[in-house]
């Protein structure tokens, strides 16, 4: 595996965490961010959801929803949810906040949002690695099964990437094909670290 | 260690990784060698640079890779003695590798950037530089070629993009940027960001001017590199766009070229290698919304076009969104930074105004030059170019238009050719005639004049020019003899073909120049648009702006290289140095002096002098801005015109299929050489000119569509809508252009052409006689709706593109607010015949009323009746829609929220009042309507009528209409029809509800099952203490009682009343409505002393709502409990005395069996409490003994707790009672043999009246007594009643159970009938039920 991903969607829970999930196993090198201010997950009805902080463990979130209603959380998955992502890593992190942890070769966002905010925040950060990243928007629909899809079509896709010689000569090429193979719209763009 | 032996052992790792053979102990020596050499101090480091360098031969790439970090590592440290290390840079960017050339790049950059602040800094410190530096900045330059190089020429794209972003890096560095410094600095940390503006007073090495001037050509390289993206991979594109977007976000000065280009880019190109267009498509979007992010004045200024192309990017919503967050951002440092605001921005138009050369200043001085005017051509040119240079003043730009109208004005007294009755259209084609009458002088006038013409006016000239062909063939001659105006056309062509030889005067460019702002602003026929009145002129002018833009730089290319090129100045590098100046006013570069003080009056020759060096400067970039803006733009025009005019004049009676060649063919160079012999003119058949006219029109959208609409310049557009405009108003043609504009819609510009041409034909509505207008009508109402229709047919409902067509055209005609009604609330048939309306289109349909009444003042009345005939629309789910968009958006609205209440109150009404609505039907009778109504074929007949005069009727005759409804129909779903909207309208404004409750009273039963369907949802939208809420509870109407309880209910639902609602309906019991119903909601928050007094008439109450209130008691509140335990109940209600004025006894007794019938709550310990305290009560009540007949009934285990009572009462000696004795008696045959004992308390005269009455019981009674144990503790007397001295109990003792069982039986069958009124049905069994238990549990 030449590449060091990152997989990010809003709040660093389904989308993102499938897809980390699923990549970590096949032995990739991958991270997963949010980009929301918060980490929001559904509470008993949409004007209440639960709202955490980035850095609040995925084990502290599980322990409260289960206190809270736990009948509730295991029928919409929100636990099961939680419990997979306690096995990947501690908690969900923050991209604006990720300076830290390196640069990524391979960024991918599940919602067209997501991916802006990652580009407005590479833009903003002080590019003086001058490595490129690029960063591919794969929209997937913020639920279980969505996401499970989304993450399979994920790893699909870093697996063709890997198999180029270098992305930079084939990107176009490999998301026009993707694209036509299954029927979804990707985006891509090119930014520097 | 010292110092000597690490470098031995460094060199003999530098040894071991040259020479040895495993490329891991290379690397692993090169690693050690890398900390030695960092460690050790920079000569001595400096000593192995050269065993360093030899390693750039190595054949391995890892070692080349990591030779290249050493240098990127120690370089930097050591900067003075690198010297040695640099070329390695420059060697390794032809490395074969790719990762070498990008580490070698990377490296670069950084020692590129340290080398020039080293620089800097040397040179502010002491004044000069070292020669060592010098040298190494001569390498970097090479190395900057190189990557330069590396960026323009195809290779592998990994590596260009590091190249590209040395490009950006580098414009960033030598662009000048004052307002954004601060911010950088901040993000590069530690690092100070080198700024041109530190190269102050003649660096000896770096020359400010020549590096901006090379940054700025280096911009327009990428420029260039982006308009020739066709032929670039997707990814690489996509990089150009970013670092543009880059350059532009951080460098103001260079955000208006970068805008425009990118404006203009479109990546819809033909294909020719794969490339993934959305995402190129998607990096301009994000361009633009990271432009829209930034504050700074010149960004802020084009707000309005990056949103325009946003909108038509589809991301409306994001840029939307961003400005929001952008405008709190604003808000937020609003306070602080207001004092400072007014400073900044006054710099920065002192600073534009700078930078536009001594031109600006020059041309503010002009109205008081026009006396003395002297025809010099610099004098013009020099105002040529002070049009486009001011592109970042538009403020200054709109006033000085005003005084250039005077200009124009004053010197055109000058020409010849002017008439003042002349328009504008004319005397521009006057003037081109006057321009060509010289011939060959003429020309490069001509094309100036013509680059500078604003699209529209063009437009006009070449269809204005048209009509002025002669009616009868031409005679056939060459151009010279042709009338001068019918040549204006081919002088365009013609001035490329022509190469321009001499000067021309300058009277000509300089007034067309002029004139074309001015005609600009009162031609746009956009103004006519009655929405646009109220935006400021600012606004409009950014196109205008916009087009001289691109219009300059054509001019630019044409002319570079002629002598009187004067206005090539007019280049990027010219344009930012005065600016340098400006921003650091300590600088005074000895070549600018001379630009920056050209006397106001018009020192024409020094001015000119002064210029010319710096023109040398700059000429080599004229090839990068100039050719292909040209090429492009000139010859789409040349070919279009050419196409028409072609046309027009074409005498090819020839039907479609031939016709297309002969347009086709026509390429520039035909034209230009075959012009001047017009062909053979052929007289034509109306029904021929009218073929030939509609396969022309074909032809031009066919071939446009093949161009891709988006390709369309403004120019182009115009052109289309006035061909459009020439069409005869019966002309099928529109119809067919519509249709194939809609088929792109989206992608292309679908939306704007089909606006040009709208507003093309609306202007001539206005504009001309009543003759042609009454045509334009037609023609533009025939244009919009089929257009609106395609959109209908081909758009998915969610589509924005209907909504944003319909609130923009200039005039919404009647029928396309029918379009519209239709859309919403009627049924639609598609050609088949089958019902094509969905939820989803009325949701659209709703949605473009509600745009349109925000948006269209004018068809506000209008769309107001379509949303409120939809609000009272028969289908559910239209209506819904439609009330949730009355109440929810329009009824917030002050100047319409009137009207709906009016409409809404109307239609309650005539639900409620349904005979005088009926009597309104019979009135007008309108059979047809009805039977349309119930037919179910809904409102299609009505519309037409009603929106013949959209603004006055269309509430009023919906109104009608509705009424007539109800009266026709009077069901449960009619009236729910009706009162809907009210009742929605109800919950944003709660004054409303007294409305409701005043007319409930007369309401028809129906209409008042349907108020109580509605009115939970409006309470509970207002919440328990709404003051009107209260206001009305404390004072109901007459008749609204069931509605008030029925409000009261929903209101205590599942929480507990505030004390505000429970003291209004307190005191509303206490003085108006003595109806205690009313209070039940209230019980639970009551207290026991409060509910005690109250009880009686609570037991008065109907049995079912006697049941709620003790649910109610029972249940209490969170904080108080129950305001009665179920005991204190049971007292209670055993407390009512009858005969005062209260409840009749069959209410106190149904309300027992009420508590009794909840056994769950009303259990034996209750009972038990409950009877403990009643049997202490004096005098006893009235029901005690029913009570306790039924407690033990219900719960026979009580039985042993019932002897007691009984037997308390014997003490009380119950027989004095006559009404509770016939009880005991019951109670007490009942528990036999449980009661024997009791029995056996009475005293002897009792004793002889029970045995007398019940005879049964004496036998078994006796046989009890004579049991050897109780007999002897009995008085002689009570055996004696009972016959007992001698008997023997054997016969007795053997059936026992016999004789108790029957005789229980009789007990209950015969013997007891007076009780059976007293005792419900349920209990009469009840003995039978309770002997078999008594039984078992006896031993």
């Amino acid at each position: 595996m030449k590449f060091r991903y990152a997989m990010v969607c809003s709040s660093n829970q389904n989308r993102s965490m499938e897809a980390h999930c699923l990549l970590k196993k096949q032995g990739f090198d991958v991270s997963s961010y949010g980009t929301g201010t918060h980490v929001k997950l559904p509470g008993p009805s949409l004007r209440e959801p639960n709202v955490y902080e980035f850095g609040t463990p995925y084990k502290h979130m599980f322990d409260d929803l289960r206190r809270k209603d736990p009948e509730l959380y295991k029928r919409n998955g929100i636990l099961p949810m939680l419990k997979r992502n306690l096995s990947v890593k501690l908690a969900p992190q923050r991209w604006q906040d990720n300076a830290a942890d390196g640069y990524f070769d391979i960024v991918f966002t599940f919602e067209e949002k997501v991916f802006d905010m990652v580009l407005e925040d590479l833009h903003n950060r002080d590019q003086v690695l001058l490595k490129s990243v690029l960063v591919i928007n794969l929209e997937v629909k913020d639920n279980h099964e969505e996401a499970a899809v989304g993450a399979r079509l994920a790893l699909d896709l870093c697996e063709q990437i890997e198999a180029v010689e270098s992305w930079e000569d084939s990107v176009d090429d490999i998301l026009i094909c993707f694209e036509n193979k299954h029927r979804r719209k990707l985006l891509y763009s090119i930014s520097f670290y | 260690m010292n110092d000597a032996g690490s470098r031995d052992q460094a060199l003999s790792l530098l040894t071991a990784a040259i020479n040895h053979a495993d490329l891991a102990v290379k690397l692993s020596s090169l690693k050690q060698a890398k900390d030695i050499l960092s460690s050790l101090d920079s000569s001595s480091a400096a000593d192995l640079f050269p065993y360093v360098v030899d390693l750039q031969r190595s054949p391995h790439t890892l070692v080349r890779k990591f030779l290249l970090e050493i240098i990127g590592d120690i370089a930097l440290k050591t900067i003075e003695h690198s010297a040695v290390l640099v070329p390695v840079l420059v060697a390794f960017l032809r490395d074969v590798d790719s990762d070498v050339v990008k580490q070698a790049i990377v490296t670069g950059t950084h020692f590129f950037c340290s080398v020039l602040d080293e620089m800097t800094l040397q040179f502010q410190q002491h004044g000069k530089v070292d020669q060592w530096l010098q040298e190494l900045w001569m390498w970097l330059v090479r190395f900057k070629e190189g990557v330069f190089s590396i960026a323009l020429q195809p290779g592998p794209i990994g590596i260009k993009f590091l190249a590209l972003k040395f490009v950006e890096t580098y414009v960033l560095l030598f662009t000048s940027d004052n307002v954004y410094s601060e911010k950088l600095e901040a993000t590069r940390g530690s690092r100070r960001t080198f700024n041109i503006s530190w190269l102050s007073g003649g660096h000896p090495i770096l020359d400010p001017v020549a590096l901006t001037s090379d940054a700025n050509r280096t911009l327009f390289v990428l420029l260039d590199m982006l308009q020739s993206a066709s032929c670039l991979p997707g990814a690489v594109t996509i990089t150009i766009v970013n670092c543009l977007a880059a350059i532009a976000r951080k460098r103001p000065l260079h955000y208006g070229t970068v805008l425009s280009v990118l404006l203009d880019f479109n990546p819809n190109f033909e294909m020719v290698r794969e490339c993934h267009k959305a995402s190129i498509q998607y990096s301009l979007r994000t361009a633009f919304l990271g432009f829209l992010r930034c504050t700074y004045p010149t960004i802020v200024e084009s707000r309005e076009r990056l949103l325009r192309a946003l909108r038509a990017m589809n991301a409306g919503d994001a840029a939307d969104q961003v400005i929001r967050q952008v405008e709190k951002m604003i808000k937020n440092s609003e306070r602080e930074r207001a004092s400072r605001e007014i400073q900044p921005v006054w710099d920065d138009q002192v600073s534009s105004q700078a930078y536009v050369l001594g031109d600006l200043s020059k041309k503010r001085s002009m109205p008081q030059d026009n006396e003395e005017l002297t025809n010099s051509f610099e004098m013009a040119s020099k105002r040529i170019r002070s049009g486009p240079n001011s592109y970042t003043t538009p403020l200054t730009q709109i006033n000085d238009s005003g005084q250039d109208f005077s200009s124009v004005t004053g010197s055109s007294s000058n020409f010849p050719l002017s008439d003042d009755n002349l328009t504008p259209v004319e005397q521009m084609i006057a003037m081109i005639g006057a321009l060509l009458a010289e011939g060959e002088r003429g020309a490069e006038s001509l094309e100036i004049l013509i680059s500078k013409i604003h699209p529209d006016l063009l437009a006009d000239i070449v269809i204005t020019n048209m009509r002025h062909l002669p009616k009868s063939p031409p005679p056939l001659s060459m151009v010279g003899t042709l009338p001068t105006t019918q040549l204006a056309i081919n002088v365009n062509s013609r001035a490329q073909v022509v190469p321009p030889s001499a000067p021309t005067t300058s009277i000509f460019e300089t007034r067309p120049k002029k004139g074309s702002h001015l005609f600009l602003s009162s031609y746009d026929p956009r103004r006519l648009d009655p929405r646009r009145a109220a935006i400021s002129v600012g606004m409009q002018s950014s196109p205008v702006l916009e087009d001289t833009g691109t219009g300059m730089s054509e001019f630019d290319g044409s002319n570079f290289n002629k002598p009187l090129s004067v206005p090539v100045i007019e280049n990027p590098l010219v344009r930012s140095m005065p600016n340098i100046q400006s921003n650091d006013k300590i600088i005074e570069g000895p070549s600018i002096t001379g630009v920056e003080q050209p006397a106001p009056e018009g020192d024409v020759v020094g001015g000119e002098e002064d210029i010319a060096p710096i023109l040398e400067v700059k000429s080599s970039s004229n090839h990068e801005v100039g050719p292909y803006i040209v090429d492009a733009d000139s010859t789409e025009l040349k070919a279009d015109a050419e196409v028409k005019h072609e046309t027009d004049e074409s005498s090819f009676p020839e039907s479609d299929q031939t016709f297309p060649a002969s347009i086709t063919v026509l390429s520039l160079d035909d034209t230009g050489r075959d012009l001047p012999v017009l062909p053979l003119y052929v007289e034509l058949t109306e029904e021929q000119k009218r073929s030939v006219r509609k396969s022309t029109v074909q032809q031009i959208t066919e071939s446009y569509l093949h161009l891709h609409w988006s390709d369309c310049n403004e120019m182009r557009m115009a052109l289309l809508a006035r061909l459009v405009g020439q069409i005869d108003a019966d002309d099928d043609i529109v119809v067919m252009l519509g249709k194939q504009i809609v088929v792109d819609y989206r992608h292309q510009k679908g939306h704007e052409i089909v606006l040009q041409v709208l507003y093309h034909l609306y202007s001539l509505t206005v504009r001309s006689s009543v003759d042609h207008a009454s045509c334009s009508t037609v023609l533009y109402e025939k244009f919009l709706l089929e257009v609106s229709k395609s959109l209908l047919d081909t758009l998915p409902a969610s589509d924005k593109s209907f909504s944003r067509l319909l609130g923009e055209v200039p005039f919404l005609p009647d029928s396309a607010l029918k379009l519209l009604d239709d859309l919403c609330s009627s049924d639609a048939f598609d050609v088949t015949g089958k019902e094509i309306r969905d939820a989803e289109r009325v949701t659209q349909g709703l949605g473009v009323v509600w745009s349109l009444i925000l948006g269209r003042p004018n068809n506000r009345q209008a769309c107001l009746g379509i949303a409120l005939k939809c609000a009272v629309h028969s289908q559910d789910d239209i209506r819904g829609k439609a009330i949730r968009l009355v109440a929810n958006k329009l009824y917030q609205l002050n100047y319409i929220s009137g009207e709906i209440e009016q409409f809404a109150t109307n239609m309650l009404l005539s639900a409620v009042d349904q005979c005088a609505a009926a009597a309104e039907l019979l009135q007008c009778g309108s059979v047809d309507e009805r039977f349309e109504m119930e037919v179910g074929s809904g409102n299609a007949s009505t519309s037409g009528s009603q929106l013949s005069e959209p603004s006055a009727s269309g509430v009023d005759s919906s109104n009608t209409e509705s009424t007539s409804n109800s009266a026709s129909v009077v069901s449960f779903p009619e009236a729910q029809r009706l009162i809907s909207l009210f009742f929605a309208l109800c919950t944003k404004k709660p004054g409303l509800l007294q409305l409701l409750f005043d007319i409930y009273g007369r309401a028809p039963k129906i209409v008042k099952q349907a108020f109580h369907r509605h009115i939970p949802i409006v309470i509970r939208a207002l919440g328990q203490s709404y003051p009107q809420l209260l206001r009305i509870i404390s004072d109901p109407p007459q008749g609204s009682e069931n509605l008030l309880t029925l409000v009261l209910q929903i209101l205590t639902q599942e929480t507990t009343p505030p004390p505000d609602l429970v003291a209004t309906v307190k005191h509303l019991y206490e003085t108006k409505l003595k109806d205690a119903a009313i209070l039940i909601p209230m019980l639970s928050s009551l207290s026991k002393n409060e509910v005690l007094p109250i009880f009686p008439r609570l037991v008065d109450l109907p049995l079912e709502k006697f049941q709620l209130a003790l649910a109610h008691i029972l249940q209490g509140s969170a904080h108080t409990g129950p305001a009665l335990t179920p005991a204190e109940v049971l007292v209670a209600i055993h407390d009512i005395v009858p005969e005062k004025g209260g409840p009749p006894l069959k209410k106190i007794t149904d309300a027992c069996s009420a508590c009794f019938e909840q056994r769950t709550v009303f259990t034996q310990q209750v009972l038990a409490k409950a009877l403990n305290q009643l049997v202490d009560q004096v005098p006893l009540p009235l029901l005690f003994m029913r009570t306790v007949i039924q407690a033990i009934d219900a719960f026979p285990t009580l039985v042993d707790f019932v002897m007691e009572i009984l037997s308390k009462l014997v003490s009380k000696q119950i027989w004095r009672m006559p009404k509770l004795w016939v009880g005991f008696l019951k109670c007490v045959i009942q528990t036999q043999p449980h009661s024997f004992p009791v029995l056996l308390q009475l005293p002897p005269p009792q004793l002889q009246n029970t045995l007398n009455k019940y005879g049964s019981l004496r036998s078994s009674l006796a046989s009890y007594a004579s049991q050897p144990n109780i007999k002897g503790s009995l008085p002689r007397s009570t055996l004696a009643t009972l016959g007992l001295e001698n008997e023997s109990h054997m016969q007795l003792q053997q059936q026992p159970h016999m004789s108790n069982l029957h005789s229980s039986d009789t007990s209950v069958r015969g013997a007891t009938p007076t009780m059976r009124t007293h005792i419900p049905s349920s209990c009469e069994r009840g003995p039978v039920r309770y002997l078999r238990l008594a039984w078992k549990t006896v031993p």
